[in-house]
């Protein structure tokens, strides 16, 4: 026999000494006690449902659905969200190049302006007061046709087409 | 089993086999008795569950197997195994020859402390349970829930490190 088969058989051969049982039964018993009163508290009536076994799995079950369905959901908008995003990228573009289509029709209205003053020397406008200036020149415009419309309502002559064919002669 | 007297005679029953049990994987009279009681204030919780038909004692058994098992991994997790302080009285209990001598509970531990110190608590676990409980490796698989070839390593080595242990001490 080696003296690991002599260790082991010692410690097989050993058996604890049982001291004070009673006192720890009595304390198994008060421990019993106290887990029942605890079964009737508040806690319990409001989680007991918790000791349910088919009832905490069918709400495991639930919740692994809601998990999924809410994954499901933020797929469902992620995927929106991003073709909206593309759709106001689109409409932004045919805003960009209608205004653009503006721009140019200002632009050639200021070079038209410019060319109608008939500058003979070379100046350097800035932009801002070009811009300014068409505005300016629109607003006149504007003001000159509704002017127009009086006279003509005055007149008594009927208000076909306000604004029309009236330009000022600048 | 409802009824608390008769949950007191089984109590009272099986006490000794359920102490017998924790003091030999954890070697200590405070610990194995708190880890009794709870196994038994367990037992209390589910006595709605228990089957009268058959033996409790393997039920029983897995219970307090269980409760020292979590008890091991939460002290390694916290404290750690501490070193052997007292080589002298463990080189004499295992150097002593003689074996029929039933050891004390005190000198259990000291003993048990020594060879086991460096195991890890699924080592301690798996050799206590097939060594000195004489379980089998079915009947271990069943009350800790480790897989047959996990006994079968954990014990080849921890059989390697008591060899060891118990030839450093010799030597």
């Amino acid at each position: 026999m080696t003296k690991y088969d002599e260790i082991i058989n010692r410690l097989k051969g050993f058996a604890p000494e049982i001291r004070d049982k009673e006192f720890h039964i009595q304390r198994i018993m008060d421990r019993t006690m106290i887990n029942s009163r605890k079964g009737n508290s508040i806690y319990d009536f409001i989680f007991g449902w918790f000791n349910i076994l088919w009832l905490r799995r069918s709400l495991a079950a639930a919740s692994v659905f809601i998990v999924l369905f809410f994954v499901f959901q933020q797929f469902v908008i992620v995927t929106r969200i991003g073709s909206l995003e593309k759709r106001m990228i689109e409409i932004n573009t045919e805003n960009i190049l209608e205004n653009q289509k503006e721009n140019v029709i200002v632009n050639a209205a200021m070079f038209r302006i410019t060319d109608e003053f008939n500058f003979t020397d070379s100046i350097k406008v800035a932009q801002k007061d070009l811009k300014s200036l068409v505005g300016s020149y629109r607003d006149l415009q504007k003001r000159y046709n509704e002017l127009q419309d009086e006279i003509r309502y005055q007149k008594g002559e009927a208000l076909v087409n306000p604004g029309s064919d009236n330009k000022i002669k600048l | 089993m409802g009824d608390r007297s008769a949950f007191k005679n089984f109590a009272e029953s099986y006490y000794d086999f359920a102490y017998s049990l924790a003091f030999k994987v954890l070697g200590d009279y405070d610990r194995s008795n708190d880890m009794v009681q709870d196994s038994f204030i367990k037992i209390w919780e589910k006595r709605e569950s228990i089957r009268s038909d058959g033996s409790l004692s393997p039920w029983i058994r897995k219970i307090v197997i269980n409760k020292c098992y979590d008890h091991l991994r939460k002290k390694k997790r916290e404290t750690g195994f501490s070193e052997d302080s007292r080589r002298g009285e463990v080189e004499n209990l295992i150097s002593s020859e003689t074996s029929d001598g039933k050891l004390q509970d005190q000198e259990y531990s000291q003993l048990l402390d020594a060879l086991t110190s460096s195991l890890s608590p699924k080592q301690k676990m798996v050799f206590i349970l097939s060594e000195i409980e004489d379980m089998s490796h079915d009947e271990i698989a069943d009350a800790t829930g480790l897989t047959k070839s996990s006994i079968k390593s954990n014990l080849s080595h921890a059989r390697k490190n008591l060899r060891n242990k118990i030839r450093n001490y010799l030597n």
